[in-house]
């Protein structure tokens, strides 16, 4: 594995690694996997996920980039005012765009956890030259099934209804509850980025246009992440959309939102690494639209 | 501003050299991350904290120990011995980069002993900063939540860490890296002879100004100053919010500004 500092970006100086395998065991026509920035974590990612990822990755034959967005980490922040949603977007195109130039990548792969995940989604709507999708944690929605599964053992418990009626009875007398509040300090830097998930019905009409692309998608949600309570939620939940067998969805209840666990880390990095992998073999294709019958 | 990989190339280091301006006197600074979890929590104070000491006309290099950040390595591999000898290849890049004869350093929390003990071994540190160091490891390691690692994971898969290992802060903690950063006594540790030393706390915490006064009736200059800040270094959030306490930043500026002289 080899590994290169690099500063490249137009309208900024960007930081990022790039992470290459040994000539002799590289897939030259790979796609190149970019990851993208978790918040205001520096490139390393969250308990130094992407790292991990990008070398497992390289041992596997695979070239990656990490790399900071403006104002994150090591890269310069920009001297225009253009909002987040946007300058990520256009930093990440000037990754893709280094690369090629560089080590002569076609394709890419976005791999991002939480607004990295969002930002990954938002690039591979306006780049065709993204071909996989790497989320953790991403937008996700309720279902049906997951109301009856939150509830469904909730109403039979005894201890629901004494604690419903507890804070009703709090509420009345002006009372809050003890255990309220954010904890903040007043020196922690949060993120800028507000995360707000868009209306199911635009995230279903993006998913579906990616996947008639015939981009690949690897998803995986955390115990952190209410909206998602059992495995195989996320197709279900944008029926819209023709997955077919070009999703990989995994759900590890047992994780928390940044992979504080080693062991969790360890599992992700391996299910990534497994299907960086599985994108060497041709898939089925995206079937092609049903001509329009003439009148 | 120069991000590059440096030292041996079996094992680079990560670093990031910030050059002072042309017309400032040669004067640097090598600043050493803590670890685990404090280290992502650091990482965007020490930039600004590199941004204060550029402006002020000081050379900075930041780096990543080796198993840390983006330095090469595994953290299984880690060791108290390995992360002691890369900050000596760093003082030995920034002089050589900056064409200085000696460095000064800036450590927080372990960052903050490691550096200390780079300064005693070798000759060309010129001052040391401990930003809220250590007072002792043991006391450190069993104040910090951990979750055991090892055995299998959730699929079945065997773990890869060594038994014993314990994950802390995002970060895995080996059996040994445990035991070294335990042994860590800096209440018990002996004056560093006539380097001058500042120990500056966000917390006032007696046990350091003890140290600085046993270390100063030996001969050594040794300062303690309490600068109250916000924030706790070992407790961050779910978002990975970075931590970045202004008056204590503030305050290892102007000292390592003043170079150690009172």
């Amino acid at each position: 594995m080899i590994e290169r500092a690099l500063r490249f970006g137009e309208s900024a100086p960007l930081v990022g690694i790039l992470t290459e395998p040994e000539p002799h065991g590289r897939h030259p026509d790979a796609p190149v996997t970019v990851f993208l920035n978790s918040g205001i974590i520096h490139r390393v990612g969250a308990s130094r996920l992407y790292v991990q990822m990008a070398r497992r990755l390289a041992e596997e034959g695979f070239t990656s980039l990490r790399f900071d967005f403006s104002g994150i980490g090591d890269s310069e922040a920009r001297r225009d005012s253009l909002p987040f949603e946007k300058s990520a977007v256009v930093e990440t195109r000037e990754a893709m765009d280094y690369l090629e130039r560089v080590v002569g990548a076609r394709s890419f792969h976005l791999m991002g956890l939480c607004s990295g995940a969002d930002m990954a989604f938002a690039v591979a709507q306006v780049d065709h030259r993204v071909e996989g999708l790497g989320q953790l944690d991403p937008y996700g929605y309720r279902t049906f099934r997951w109301y009856l599964r939150h509830y469904g053992p909730r109403v039979l418990r005894l201890s629901t209804w004494t604690h419903s009626l507890r804070v009703r009875l709090n509420a009345l007398v002006g009372r809050t509850d003890p255990e309220g509040g954010n904890g903040s300090s007043g020196v922690f830097v949060a993120p800028e980025y507000r995360r707000v998930f868009p209306p199911r019905r635009e995230v279903e009409s993006g998913m579906a246009a990616l996947a008639k692309r015939g981009i690949r998608f690897f998803v995986c949600f955390t115990g952190d992440e209410p909206a998602i309570n059992y495995p195989g939620q996320f197709r279900e939940s944008l029926p819209g959309v023709d997955f077919g067998d070009r999703l990989e969805e995994i759900f590890m209840p047992f994780a928390d939102h940044t992979f504080t666990h080693p062991n969790h880390q360890a599992q992700v990095v391996d299910r990534f690494a497994g299907w960086s992998r599985s994108m060497l073999i041709p898939q089925t294709p995206p079937i092609p639209p049903a001509p329009s019958r003439a009148r | 501003m120069n991000p590059f990989y440096f030292g041996d190339s079996a094992r680079p280091l990560f670093g990031v050299y910030h050059p002072a301006p042309p017309a400032d006197p040669g004067r640097g600074v090598v600043l050493c991350y803590p670890v685990g979890g404090e280290y992502l929590r650091a990482h965007r104070a020490f930039r600004q904290l590199t941004n204060l000491l550029v402006r002020a006309g000081l050379h900075v290099l930041r780096f990543d120990y080796s198993g840390t950040g983006d330095s090469a390595g595994d953290p299984v591999t880690a060791s108290l011995e390995a992360w002691a000898e890369d900050v000596g290849t760093a003082i030995g890049e920034l002089r050589d980069s900056a064409g200085l004869e000696r460095v000064s350093l800036a450590g927080l929390r372990l960052g903050g002993l490691l550096a200390l003990q780079a300064a005693r071994e070798r000759g060309d540190v010129e001052h040391v900063v401990m930003w809220d160091p250590l007072p002792r490891g043991a006391e450190y390691m069993e104040s910090l939540e951990r979750v055991p690692v090892g055995g299998r994971l959730e699929d079945g898969g065997p773990s890869p860490f060594p038994a014993g290992t314990v994950g802390i802060g995002g970060f895995p903690f080996t059996p040994r890296i445990q035991e070294q950063i335990g042994e860590l006594d800096l209440t018990a540790q002996e004056a560093p002879g006539l380097i001058p030393v500042d120990l500056l706390s966000s917390r006032d915490d007696p046990r350091l100004g003890e140290v600085a006064r046993r270390w100063s009736e030996a001969g050594a200059p040794v300062h303690y100053r309490h600068i109250p800040s916000e924030g706790d270094w070992a407790k961050g959030d779910r978002f990975g919010s970075a931590l970045i306490p202004q008056a204590i930043i503030q305050g290892v500026v102007q000292r390592l500004v003043e170079g150690g002289a009172r």
